[in-house]
């Protein structure tokens, strides 16, 4: 009499919660906010933008998936749906200008801040380590460092990177290899390395 | 490279920006030099995997919001979005949801701190049950699947219609005359349905049930057959009786309003009568009248009347479950059926239940909301939730 639960595919779970959440089913709402929020917040806190204003900035982006039900039904990947949702309102609420001048508060340059959360090793060290590669990371333009954490810390393929940033897969992969080229050049060890 | 590098620790490893292009930008070239390094040089391997362990916790923007504050921002989400669907459909029930809602509230956010969240699957086992489809089968023509919750009406004229869009007829225009072909509505577990027949009867199907139906009613009499649970209200129309058939008995009616709950498996089945007059047909056996706040009850073979509060039995359609003095375990599984999940029950058996469930989209929530009453306890698995009565 009770059919049985399938329990496939991951992507699958998103895509039904999805369909749930646009139909306004407040269990799946919770469960698609609980999966994302983290993530999302760290990319927003990248582009520079403070806890609150990126809360607000969810609720916008989440509302506006359940008010335009096709929106809901026609994403495939739920994440980088989400990830573009917010790059779009954040960037495009400076530059309307309908927002206060508050959500301005640097220039648009993509930064990382590290912590190490390893907890056998001690406190000193882990500080030491995270300086030690922000200061790896900082070796990057601001673009090649968003890039390199789409993805290698978001984990997104090369054609999520591109819509992103708004470029071609071609490009995108290119921003990377020249990011890691980057750094070899900013490392003269290295060098020797690849000269080998 | 292999000299310098013999002298590392692990805490010079992790900050070694060749070590960090391997482990950070999976650069092919560093992850070459350092996998066969490793490999070359055994002694250096803990030191390596040490390394490796702090790097991989590095976090990148680490930002975590806590559970409460994820509360709170779901429950302002929800309410925007309740007062766009509010304003959307303007319906009836959803209002009245939100007000039954209202009065809960407190003992829901009681339940919520108390026990820790089960984990999101049961959203996605609740979403999954929703996809289950509704399905309308026209007699030897096509079978209906239907998304929602499905709203099908017979027109007096034989046009069939689904949904609240009624521009767009289903199957077109029947034949008024000749052979009338019986149709059959099936409702899986997780979906409800509403049926308008063609003479004006209005028919409310709970999850796991089925009718079957003429497209027509011929002059002298109305038939159906159901199994499952089936409010409904006869339109009035005394020159042709209506006489529903559920799988062990017959009912009965004129121009009244009644509830029928026959599952197949199930012990008991029975009929309420809401308003009107109906009479209870078995098999070799006098009909017995049933008056209203009535309830034949058939347990087993033996059948027998008693008075209730019919809204304790018919609630469900409001989307709200009502219950005075009923077994737990009937009650879950009522809400088994409703949500479409397996709900295994383990206790005495005696526990008995007095109160309203508002049948939120949200089960985790109305399972607390149950253990606020009684002391239980649920756990979600794979393949559905199990409640356990008692104290442990």
């Amino acid at each position: 009499m009770i059919p049985p639960v399938n329990h496939t595919g991951d992507d699958e779970a998103e895509r039904v919660l999805l369909e749930s959440f646009a139909r306004g089913e407040r269990e799946a709402f919770a469960s698609i906010y609980t999966r994302h929020a983290d993530a999302l917040l760290s990319y927003g806190a990248g582009l520079g933008f403070d806890r609150e204003t990126l809360k607000d900035a969810l609720h916008d982006i989440f509302y506006k998936l359940y008010a335009t039900p096709r929106l809901a039904t026609g994403v495939r990947d739920v994440k980088s749906y989400l990830f573009r949702a917010l790059r779009n309102r954040l960037i495009n609420g400076r530059r309307g200008g309908q927002r206060e001048t508050s959500l301005d508060p640097t220039g648009r340059e993509f930064s990382i801040e590290v912590s190490i959360v390893d907890a056998q090793i001690e406190e000193e060290e882990r500080s030491r380590v995270a300086t030690e590669i922000e200061r790896y990371l900082n070796e990057l333009t601001p673009r090649q460092r968003e890039a390199i954490y789409l993805r290698f810390i978001q984990e997104f393929d090369y054609d999520e990177v591109a819509r992103l940033l708004d470029m071609t897969p071609h490009a995108a992969r290119k921003l990377v290899s020249r990011a890691i080229a980057t750094i070899r050049d900013h490392y003269p060890l290295l060098v020797i390395f690849f000269r080998l | 490279m292999d000299k310098r590098y013999a002298k590392y620790d692990a805490s010079r490893f992790s900050t070694d920006p060749f070590f960090l292009s391997w482990r950070l930008l999976d650069d092919p070239g560093a992850r070459a030099f350092w996998e066969s390094f490793r490999e070359r040089h055994p002694g250096k391997r803990e030191e390596i995997d040490a390394a490796i362990r702090v790097v991989d916790s590095a976090r990148f923007n680490h930002e975590t919001l806590p559970a409460e504050e994820i509360r709170q921002e779901v429950e302002r989400l929800y309410r925007t979005v309740h007062r766009l669907r509010r304003w959307r459909l303007a319906r009836k029930c959803a209002v009245a949801a939100s007000v039954l809602l209202a009065l809960l509230l407190p003992a829901l956010f009681l339940a919520r701190d108390a026990g820790s969240d089960p984990p999101g699957d049961l959203a996605v086992m609740v979403a999954r049950a929703r996809q289950q489809k509704v399905r309308l089968e026209l007699a030897g023509r096509q079978v209906v699947e239907l998304e929602r919750d499905a709203v099908i009406a017979y027109k007096p004229d034989g046009v069939i219609t689904t949904g609240s869009d009624e521009s767009e007829p289903l199957a077109g225009r029947r034949d008024t005359i000749g052979e009338i072909p019986v149709d059959r509505l099936v409702v899986p577990d997780g979906r409800r349905a509403e049926l308008l027949l063609p003479d004006g009867s209005k028919i409310w199907l709970n999850a796991g049930s089925a009718i079957e139906f003429p497209a027509r009613f011929p002059a002298g009499s109305r038939e159906a057959r159901a199994s499952g649970e089936i409010y409904i209200e006869v339109a009035p129309d005394a020159t042709r009786p209506f006489t529903l058939h559920a799988p062990r008995f017959s009912v009965n009616a004129t121009g009244t309003t009644f509830q029928v709950t026959a599952y197949a498996g199930e012990q008991e089945q029975s009929v309420v009568l809401v308003e009107g007059e109906i009479s209870v047909i078995l098999p070799g056996e006098l009909p017995v009248p049933v008056h209203p706040s009535g309830r034949f009850v058939l347990d087993g073979n033996t059948g027998r009347v008693e008075r209730v509060d019919p809204l304790d039995y018919t609630s469900w359609k409001d989307g709200v479950l009502r219950f005075t003095n009923r077994p737990l375990r009937d009650v879950l599984a009522s809400l088994s059926r409703y949500y479409g999940i397996p709900v295994e029950y383990e206790g005495e058996g005696e526990e008995r239940l007095s109160g309203k469930l508002i049948l939120l989209d949200d089960l985790t929530t109305v399972l607390e909301n149950i253990s606020v009453i009684i002391p239980s306890r649920h756990e979600v698995r794979e393949e559905g939730v199990i409640v356990r009565s008692g104290k442990k």
